[in-house]
């Protein structure tokens, strides 16, 4: 049976639902052959486990969806002073929500699994590509404002 | 009737989100400290006050578990409630973590609303405060 790591609806269902519920933003999955390229920065967030088996999550937005996000999350205006700053930060704990709901759903609750940290870095689009290309799973997905976010799994 | 509050998050976003909740949930408060690991948290709780903490479950130099066991050896800190706030949905831990005594468990995204229900619960609408 195949692992459920490798399943992109597991993944995909996960992400959009938490995107949805922690953050307010609405994404759909995009068809990764014909996905528009990264062509901005990106902040990276990628996050270590290991369990039954181990790998890597990775989550991943434009500049400026992060920014959103800090403020999605905050509840604040985008422009508001306290969310200045607070992208990369945004992306980090994204992921470490969307880390143990993607636990749960890989290996179940009573699994003995462990989650790191995330770490953040800000990156070209141009090696965020380069990166995504080695990835196990990958799912790229779209805002509705046509922002691009992309999550996957390295095994 | 004021309470001294304890946030632990290495993630200023939620400690923000919890501060905000704790408004929301009409309880008074005195005081909020604010931590990024357990270490720092301890630290505070040794030199302040503190009538509830909400901690995280994975930080960087001391993670929420090792926190709440060192309270839990503290005849200081061992009745100061301590509700989790965090990502970690291994049910072992969660157990393991309410064995230790911890008052509540929340997973995250939480609802603002939610926390006036479990702070209420913990510390009394209209309770006496220690500040």
């Amino acid at each position: 049976m195949p692992e459920k790591e490798h399943d992109i609806r597991i993944l995909g269902r996960v992400v959009i639902e938490i995107l949805e519920e922690a953050a307010f933003l609405f994404t759909e999955p995009m068809d990764e052959n014909n996905a528009s390229e990264v062509s901005s920065e990106v902040f990276v967030a990628k996050l270590g486990y290991f369990g039954p088996s181990k790998g890597e999550m990775v989550f991943s937005t434009p500049l400026n969806v992060a920014s959103e996000l800090a403020a999605n999350l905050l509840g604040l205006e985008p422009d508001d002073p306290e969310v200045a700053g607070k992208g990369a930060e945004a992306v980090g704990e994204m992921l470490n929500i969307i880390g143990g709901a993607l636990l749960k759903e890989w290996f179940g609750s009573e699994a003995d699994f462990e989650m790191g940290i995330p770490v953040v870095e800000r990156i070209s689009g141009a090696k965020f590509s380069e990166e995504a290309a080695r990835a196990t799973v990958h799912l790229p997905l779209i805002t509705e404002e046509g922002e691009r976010i992309d999550a996957a799994v390295i095994k | 009737m004021s309470y001294n509050v304890l946030i632990v998050d290495d993630s200023s976003i939620v400690r923000s989100v919890v501060k905000k909740s704790i408004g929301m949930s009409g309880i008074e408060v005195a005081a909020i400290y604010e931590a990024g690991n357990g270490k720092e948290a301890l630290d505070i709780l040794n030199r302040e006050w503190v009538d509830i903490v909400f901690a995280d479950l994975n930080m960087p130099e001391m993670n929420g578990i090792e926190l709440v066991e060192k309270m839990s050896e503290d005849s200081m800190l061992v009745s100061t409630p301590v509700v989790i706030i965090s990502s970690e949905q291994r049910q072992d831990k969660i157990d393991a973590l309410k064995a230790r005594g911890i008052r509540a468990y929340m997973k995250k995204p939480f609802r603002p609303e939610g926390f006036k229900e479990i702070v209420c619960g913990i510390l009394g609408e209209g309770g006496k405060g220690n500040a």
